[in-house]
């Protein structure tokens, strides 16, 4: 009991004594563990803001590769009209509309970066495919002769189904 | 200048599609084969007037598929123009897959049985 109040009354003495040692050990203790939460803190919202432009990136990325498709869409669909105008043998009206899918073709090589060589390769043959057709009414106009609508129906064919390809590998590179 | 590049062209267009790489195809003209790059095409084309021996010609075309360099041999005393023939030939045999069939056709004809 003695030694118990002997003790106490020391120890208090010592505390007394060492105050300042003691808040400041303890105040060091609370700084090394607030630099820590901050470290953790300042990681986790680098981490967050890496994801968050990873994120943002991928979303931009998906919107360049749909608007691609839907452009890839649209020239066909207006190939397709094309061959309506083929199958009616009006080959003015067809000539007339070559140049605008070939210049279709050049605007979307131009406006979407995020196309790989093997899809610039497919639209550059189309467009040459175009222009041969082109070139070839352009003679036929001027003969006054009758091209093979079958065989140009089927390079259109050939054409629409190399820019699906296209479709499909933009499609599968998410 | 874009003469010699031409011609080099020529040789190593005709390199590659005497080992069949050069992926020609055809287009609705009979007379013509292109294969094309990712931002240009080459056509190879022949041209025949009459009873004179034909006109070949390697052109360039840039990206809206307009031809902006050509190399053209009329005569078949000229360097080069059994070149350009030999390409063109070339470049019809894989567009028209003459060479596949031939050897498809071969194959079939070799073995036993019923034709036809």
């Amino acid at each position: 009991m003695l030694w118990t109040r002997n003790h106490q009354g020391g120890s208090v003495a010592w505390i007394e004594d060492n105050w300042g040692n003691l808040a400041s050990a303890v105040g060091l203790g609370v700084s090394v563990i607030g630099f820590g939460i901050a470290i953790y803190q300042i990681r986790r919202s680098r981490a967050a803001a890496v994801a968050a432009r990873e994120a943002a990136q991928e979303a931009r990325a998906a919107l360049a590769r749909n608007l691609t498709i839907a452009d890839l869409t649209r020239v066909r669909e207006r190939i397709q009209s094309i061959k309506d105008l083929h199958v009616s043998q009006q080959w003015q009206r067809a000539w007339d509309r070559y140049q605008d899918i070939r210049e279709l073709l050049v605007e979307i090589r131009t406006r979407h970066q995020n196309l790989t060589a093997s899809q610039r390769r497919i639209i550059q043959n189309a467009i040459r495919q175009i222009r041969a057709m082109e070139e070839a009414v352009q003679t036929t106009l001027i003969d006054n002769s009758r091209p093979d609508m079958r065989e140009f129906n089927q390079m259109l064919s050939n054409v629409q189904s190399t820019l699906i390809e296209a479709e499909i590998q933009l499609q599968q590179s998410t | 200048m874009a003469r010699v590049q031409m011609l080099n062209i020529a040789s190593k267009l005709l390199e590659r599609s005497r080992k069949g790489e050069v992926a020609w195809q055809k287009t609705v003209k009979d007379t013509e084969f292109i294969v094309s790059f990712p931002e240009y095409s080459f056509v190879i084309a022949t041209i025949r007037y009459s009873d004179s021996e034909p006109d070949y010609e390697l052109s360039l075309t840039d990206e809206r598929g307009t031809k902006i360099e050509s190399l053209v041999f009329r005569n078949s005393k000229e360097d080069g123009y059994q070149a350009l023939e030999e390409l063109f030939q070339s470049a019809r045999r894989r567009a028209l897959g003459i060479d596949r069939r031939l050897e498809k056709a071969l194959k079939d004809l070799e073995q036993g049985g019923l034709i036809g």
